[in-house]
């Protein structure tokens, strides 16, 4: 019945047709509905504990959403380009999306000596002639509030401050904002030297338009590395040409689904279509490769038959490889990131869609157009090309130094586990783009010559009114600034504290020794009249009970930022005292706070993933030993992956935090695929070496060709324009390669020396419960003894006419028999005579377990048989901590023998008392 | 109109006409009356008022409304910025022009209490030389800011500039445009220029002033930047005959449209007197010891 439902493709390909047709259709129309979305806001956490303090700062002194305009000229200071300057301070102040422009022309002067005060902004008007210019100019460098702020040190470089409305006041988008402020620029650009201009309208439009050209070609880059790989791997077009059919249904049906429920494309969506292409391909490759196994054994109406060999075989792999894969992302689904959130939803369904779609859709076409010839399986049935090389390789390892490289591989894993500490995390969204880009430079233009173009609060709360009309309150605003001071990393700090320093220095004519906060309350209150609310409105409120420090800063690494500000977070409050509160927020720190969130959400993650494999491969294996084994293999890849992150220093943002995820998910795809052949090899042989060469022999095709089309596949990443995704390209490419290491040769290692006993065993031992119970060789035991007993054995399967046991061969193995019928036969010469028939619940082979002798009589299955084998060597070594159960079963071996030897005795009895009597009666 | 004190005799319906020939002379001299007081601009012939120029307008409005000597005024000073919050302070001012043209002006805070004693002085002479000078009582001392007018911008936080608060009639070149009509009364309007002299000091390109026809005041003045956009609007309220053709306003509002930022300044109380305005009010060192003023 299983089968049948793996089969439903293939029996019902109308149906199964008209359905998929059908979604397509209905997912195609959701297309038109799909947006773009590259609002850096999605990076923080909704949940995130300084967001109402944020808003409610955010509203009292202006937003932090700021535009830098940078402008840069040798001969700043001259007549025409004070002009154009003020053309352009006018301009931008016109523009509706502009809330106020702070700049030369509205930050003010304050200037004292001999008795004048001037308070002035430092240039009202374009001054005329070289004498007004010069006093501007050295009005302008003499500010200590303007100086690498405003202007710069040497004076050719001026910045003009520009606060937006938020896109959705306007309703416009960052895009529309960042063009009309591109376009206002435009005139300008011949007059100066050097103008531009850097905010977050344009982070988001530069990354909108980014991501719009790497899925114009990272897409069908994916997609021609992926065809070009398999076709050399599998040399069949037909092979290459399906998973680009599943693949680009899978996208659309995703794309679709995206488009109804309104979920936006975003940096982390927008690689889906590599994703699905390059993880999709995996399975179809498993499925093509065994699809020409079965071509390579039919000996008629081959694609029937070969399909159903593919399913029969991977069905159950296919279904939990596609299940884990989803897990891996979904994992993801409940993080507090919303980027990350929505890449975990979407790539989950990408991966179920794909899985529904290759259960349906493969079979289908496979079972219609499917190749009849295989390229890659010859008669010989040696492999050829690459897996051949990795088989080789292998055997030769495994035969020489399987200790060896467990023992490496075990140091290589401490070794980059010990770099894993040393992993940095960023989430800021300067750090998705390259250092060569336009942007990024601009960025660094502006830090080198003025400040950063960051910014964050410090805010100080009181407990009333005309707080900060007091000077011990204002000291301590300098207080704090001078433990930023301190730290070294912040570019500048402005306060109040700085405005009434410089407004005490001049009106004591300018004196440095007076550059300090105003000693009396009725002082402070008489200087703060010479500055108008605007002047002061983003650094103390209304009623002075709030005030703030504006930090500009362009630290891009969200751990060194988290451990400042952490440092701050905890000595702000020792400066303060009590009765004052201290909220340090800005939109980036929320962001960069969030990349702290990255890693425990990774580790949740891994750790959701990690127990359901191992749940899932427990269940498999019914053993919680074959559940930690099959982790090895797919945690090996994750610790070499972030163990040469935190040794290259690549750091952990929202693109690698997919990495370790997807990587396991995709490792253990490949750990399935073995232990599920290796398990099913077993029951046909008790050899096991030769069953793990098999195996390995069988899965080396498809694992290379998926490992190595993942890795090429994910490589197409580094062309991208945003390092997470290069980055996350390069590290899933370097993955895969580990991950291949790591099924191709630990994982069959590991096999090799341990053995797993099949949820299939388990199951098959289920339906033939009555016949364990009543079998003479179980008799007596408690039931956990018998589990004990069967657990130990390996569940072997005989076709009708195979051989059991040969006569004179030498084995240490007893057979149960579960089902099915098998005669003993004695050999003398040609002739054949059979001794007995056994049936279910009867062992053989008991003399050989006892003894080490060569067997004294062939057995042959007459029907297909199911036996349980019990190796003496593994018994011996498995119960040698259970000497009762050991005892009960060498008890009732020796009854069987013994009833065997009564009957025996009995027959010669028997005939020798025919053969007296035959003469005379 | 005089009344002719006759005799008349008894009532009879011959009286009736007289009684009407009088009340009708009653009413008509009343309405006479009434319109001389409000439009003694407006002279009987239309015309009179075409051929006015804009210095001339604006002689008529300095005559009748800046000159006089000896001012003082209580003051409510409301500042308001764009959402809303406000900023309350009491202020004296004290105004004296001299004999010789000089003008000098004074403010003294009064409220809050924190800037009590603060006192602002300018004094511009008659070469059109302005100086003015500020003292904190918290410092001790009085600093000057400046010997030009035109460099102070947003004195003491407000949206006034010093130059809209001392101005003389000879600062600027005047030119008279199409009249308006506003709330049903009519107005001048008339363009004033910074002199050549006086640009590059000046923080205006011009100002556009809109003047009552009626009592030649000024109720509303439009400023334009030195780029010649328009930014800033003063309008006064609440207008009241204080004499003869001298009129004043109670309420000034000044706001600047760019910063979205008004001043209200509201006068308490009036007192045209010279003892109010001594001289020596203007000298700081007498201020400092002076109880009138507050320290």
């Amino acid at each position: 019945m299983f089968t049948r439902f793996l089969m439903l493709g293939a029996n019902h390909r109308l149906l199964t047709l008209l359905f998929l047709v059908l979604i397509t259709c209905i997912a195609g129309l959701g297309l038109p509905r799909l947006k773009m979305d590259t609002d850096v806001y999605s990076l923080i956490p909704q949940s995130h504990p300084d967001k109402k303090a944020y808003d409610q700062i955010v509203q009292e002194f202006g937003s932090d959403n700021r535009s830098i305009v940078y402008v840069k000229d040798e001969n700043l200071w001259s007549e025409d380009k004070l002009a154009a300057l003020e053309r352009l301070h006018f301009a931008l102040g016109s523009l509706d999306a502009v809330k106020q422009v702070d700049d030369l022309f509205t930050l003010r002067s304050i200037r004292g000596a001999k008795g004048n005060i001037e308070s002035k902004p430092i240039l009202e008007h374009g001054p005329k002639g070289v004498a007004a210019i010069e006093q501007a100019r050295s009005d302008a460098l003499y500010n200590p509030l303007l100086q690498n702020n405003i202007i710069s040190r040497d004076g050719t470089a001026t910045a003009l401050v520009v606060s937006l409305y938020a896109p959705y006041e306007k309703n416009k988008s960052d895009s529309q904002i960042n063009n009309t402020l591109e376009e206002t620029l435009e005139p300008f650009r011949p007059i100066f030297q050097d103008v531009f201009q850097v905010g977050e309208s344009r982070i988001n439009a530069e990354l909108r338009s980014v991501l719009h050209k790497d899925l114009k070609l990272l897409a069908p880059l994916s997609v021609l590395v992926l065809v070009a790989a398999i076709l050399f791997f599998l040399r069949s077009g037909f092979a290459a040409l399906v998973p680009l059919v599943t693949s680009g249904l899978s996208i659309l049906w995703t794309f679709g689904i995206m488009g109804w429920i309104n979920s936006p494309i975003n940096i982390l969506t927008a690689m889906l279509p590599s994703l699905v292409v390059v993880i999709g391909s995996t399975e179809d490759t498993h499925m093509i490769s065994c699809y020409f196994q079965g071509v390579f054994q039919a000996q008629k109406d081959h694609r029937t038959f070969a399909t159903r060999f593919m399913m029969k075989h991977l069905g159950v792999p296919l279904i939990l490889t596609v299940l884990t894969t989803a897990l891996g992302f979904a994992s993801n689904v409940f993080n507090s990131i919303g980027i990350i959130r929505d890449f975990a939803l979407m790539s989950t369904i990408a991966i179920l869609a794909n899985g529904l779609i290759t259960w349906l859709f493969v079979p289908l076409i496979l079972s219609v157009f499917g190749p009849t010839h295989s390229g890659i399986f010859k008669a010989n049935k040696h492999l050829v090309g690459l897996p051949a090389v990795f088989v080789k390789m292998f055997v030769h390892v495994k035969r020489r130094f399987p200790r060896a490289v467990l023992v490496a591989t075990a140091l290589l894993c401490v070794f980059f586990a010990y770099q894993f500490s040393r992993l940095l995390v960023t989430n800021d969204p300067l750090s998705y783009f390259r250092k060569d880009q336009p942007l990024i430079v601009d960025t660094q233009t502006i830090h080198e010559n003025l400040a950063g173009m960051k910014l964050f609060f410090i805010s100080l709360t009181a407990d009333r009114e005309k707080a900060f009309l007091e000077p011990e309150m204002l000291k301590k605003l300098a207080a704090i600034q001078n433990f930023l001071d301190k730290q070294e990393v912040f570019d500048t700090s402005l306060s109040l504290a700085d405005h009434l320093s410089l407004v005490n220095q001049e009106f004591h004519g300018g004196e440095k020794d007076y550059y300090k906060v105003p000693d009396r309350k009725k002082l402070v209150a008489q200087y703060l009249l010479f500055f108008h609310r605007r002047d002061l409105k983003n650094y103390v409120n209304h009623d002075f009970s709030r005030a703030c420090i504006v930090v500009r800063h362009n630290i891009s690494d969200s751990s060194s930022l988290n451990r400042y500000i952490r440092e701050l977070r905890e000595v702000a409050p020792g400066i303060v005292g009590p009765g004052t509160r201290v909220d340090i927020v800005g939109e980036n720190l929320m962001i960069n706070e969030a990349a702290e969130g990255l890693i425990k959400a990774q580790i949740k993650s891994l750790g959701i993933l990690l127990a359901a494999i191992f749940i899932i491969t427990s269940i498999m294996f019914t053993s919680f030993k074959g559940g930690i084994i099959s982790l090895i293999p797919s945690l090996i890849p994750a610790i070499l992956m972030f163990g040469i992150m935190g040794f290259l220093k690549i750091p952990l943002n929202p693109g690698t935090a997919m990495v370790a995820v997807i990587s396991i998910g995709i490792a253990i795809d490949g750990t399935l695929h073995l232990f599920s052949r290796y398990n099913e090899l077993c029951r046909r042989t008790s050899d096991y070496d030769a069953a793990v060469l098999e195996t390995v022999h069988q899965e080396a095709t498809p694992m290379v060709t998926t490992s190595l089309a993942l890795a090429l596949g994910f490589g197409t990443l580094l062309f991208s324009n945003f390092t997470i995704i290069a980055q996350f390209g390069a590290l899933a490419a370097a993955t895969m390669v580990f991950a291949l290491f790591a099924n191709l040769l630990i994982t069959p290692i590991i096999m090799s020396r341990v053995r797993l006993v099949g949820l299939y065993q388990i199951l098959a031992l289920k339906t033939h419960k009555e016949v364990l119970e009543k079998s003479p060789l179980l008799q007596g035991m408690s039931n956990y003894q018998k589990r004990k007993a069967i657990l130990i054995s390996e569940l072997n399967e005989f076709d009708k006419g195979q051989l059991l046991l040969e006569k004179g061969t030498l084995g240490r193995s007893m057979y149960l028999i579960l089902s099915g019928r098998v005669d003993v036969i004695r050999k003398k010469g040609d002739e054949e005579r059979r001794v007995a028939r056994l049936g279910p619940g009867q062992i053989f082979g008991e003399i050989g377990f006892v003894k080490e002798i060569e067997r004294t009589a062939d057995v042959r299955a007459i029907t297909p048989v199911e036996v349980l084998r019990f190796d003496y060597k593994k018994l011996e070594q498995d119960l040698k901590f259970f000497p009762f159960i050991v005892a009960k079963l060498n008890f009732n071996i020796s009854r069987v023998l013994g009833e065997r030897l009564a009957n025996a005795n009995e027959a010669i009895d028997t005939q020798a008392f025919l053969a007296e009597k035959e003469p005379g009666e | 109109m005089q009344h002719k004190k006759e005799r008349l005799p008894e009532w009879s319906w011959i009286k009736v006409p007289f009684f009407l020939i009088f009340f009708w002379s009653l009413a008509a001299s009343i309405c006479a009356g009434q319109m001389s007081e409000q439009t003694d601009g407006q002279l009987s012939e239309d015309g009179e008022y075409h051929r006015l120029t804009g210095a001339d307008i604006m002689t008529q409005v300095f005559e009748r409304h800046k000159l006089f000597p000896y001012v003082y005024e209580e003051q409510t000073m409301i500042l308001t910025d764009n959402v809303g919050n406000r900023d309350v302070r009491q202020v004296r001012r004290f105004s004296r022009v001299e004999s010789d043209g000089t003008m000098k002006y004074l403010l003294v805070f009064d409220d809050p209490v924190e800037v009590r004693g603060v006192a602002i002085r300018f004094v511009r002479y008659n070469t059109g030389i302005v100086e003015n000078q500020i003292y904190l009582p918290a410092l001790g001392k009085e600093v000057s800011s400046g010997q030009s007018k035109g460099q102070v911008r947003q004195l003491l936080g407000t949206d006034f500039a010093l130059e809209d608060l001392v101005e003389s009639l000879d600062d600027f070149k005047y030119v008279r445009l199409q009249d308006q009509t506003i709330g049903k009364i009519a107005h001048f309007v008339v363009e004033a220029f910074p002199l050549e002299k006086d640009r590059g000091f000046s923080g205006y390109n011009k100002r556009r002033l809109f003047i009552r026809q009626d009592n030649f005041f000024i109720v509303r003045t439009d400023y334009f930047d030195l780029g010649n956009r328009f930014f800033k609007q003063l309008t006064c309220h609440d207008l009241k005959r204080v004499d003869k053709k001298m009129w004043r306003a109670n309420m000034l509002l000044m706001e600047d449209k760019r910063q979205q930022h008004t001043t209200l300044i509201k006068i308490d109380q009036r007192v045209f007197s010279r003892d109010y305005v001594p001289p020596e009010i203007f000298n700081f060192n007498k201020m400092k010891t002076n109880k009138n003023i507050g320290n």
